[in-house]
């Protein structure tokens, strides 16, 4: 199982967390977004309407880095502190 | 002791041993107590600046509160690595950065930055820095609420092209 953490926008559309299964070995971080957004037509809509970085492990990490089982993968709207 | 050179190329010193504070807040902060709290901690500092960000009205759209969301972990790795490349490149005598999360409503602090050095330069450039930081690279994320309804809010133009100044 991989454990996805949403944030800001994202989190209003699927809450914090979600487990998923990958079904393979390991699949591309943008693999697993297709599916989720193929699933789920709020995280769809969600997506469409903002830019997403990905961090696997609380690092960050390209659209086309390996997600493998086990691990935590967060994906992050654009930062907005201060 | 460390030494490397800054994005600007430039000689850089070396990593300071300046005190430091992080903190994330889930209550309110009182950025003068902890202004106040910071210069009795200073030693041997000719200046400190500070800086206090507060979530404003917004004129038209009334804004009743901003709710801050942010990665445990993450965030404050993020920002103790921002407070690093301060003191390796400002001589700094004490750092510290105190930012809040969860729901802050309209009128108080989101932030407080302070820095102290032993001269004004290296503490007023030390903070603008930080503070340019925490507006587009920390990991928060910003929800405006108001009486109209609720808006995650991302950084203008000015926040990116204020933080492509330390690069």
């Amino acid at each position: 199982m991989v454990k996805v953490t949403f944030y800001g926008s994202l989190a209003d559309a699927m809450g914090r967390e979600r487990s998923i299964a990958l079904g393979a070995p390991f699949l591309a971080v943008s693999a697993v977004i297709d599916r989720l957004a193929r699933e789920d037509a709020a995280f769809s809509s969600a997506l469409a309407r903002t830019r997403v970085r990905f961090a696997i492990n609380d690092e960050i990490a390209p659209a086309d880095a390996i997600v493998r089982d086990g691990d935590r993968l967060a994906l992050l709207p654009p930062f907005s502190g201060g | 002791m460390q030494s490397f050179g800054t994005a600007t190329g430039s000689p850089c010193c070396r990593r300071s041993a300046a005190d430091e504070v992080i903190a994330l807040s889930p209550s309110p902060i009182d950025a003068a107590a902890l202004a106040e709290a910071f210069g009795r901690e200073v030693e041997d500092a000719g200046a400190i600046a500070t800086f206090t960000g507060i979530v404003r009205r917004d004129g038209g759209k009334d804004v009743e509160a901003l709710y801050l969301d942010h990665a445990p972990g993450m965030t404050e790795r993020a920002i103790r690595n921002a407070v690093d490349e301060a003191k390796a490149r400002w001589p700094l005598v004490r750092v510290e950065v105190v930012h809040r999360i969860g729901k802050i409503p309209a009128g108080e602090a989101v932030v407080f930055v302070a820095a102290a050095a032993a001269h004004r330069r290296a503490a007023f450039e030390a903070c603008d820095f930080l503070v340019d930081f925490l507006k587009t690279d920390a990991p928060f994320w910003k929800k405006q609420i108001s009486r109209t309804g609720e808006e995650w809010i991302e950084p203008r133009a000015e926040d990116y092209d204020d933080r492509g100044r330390w690069r």
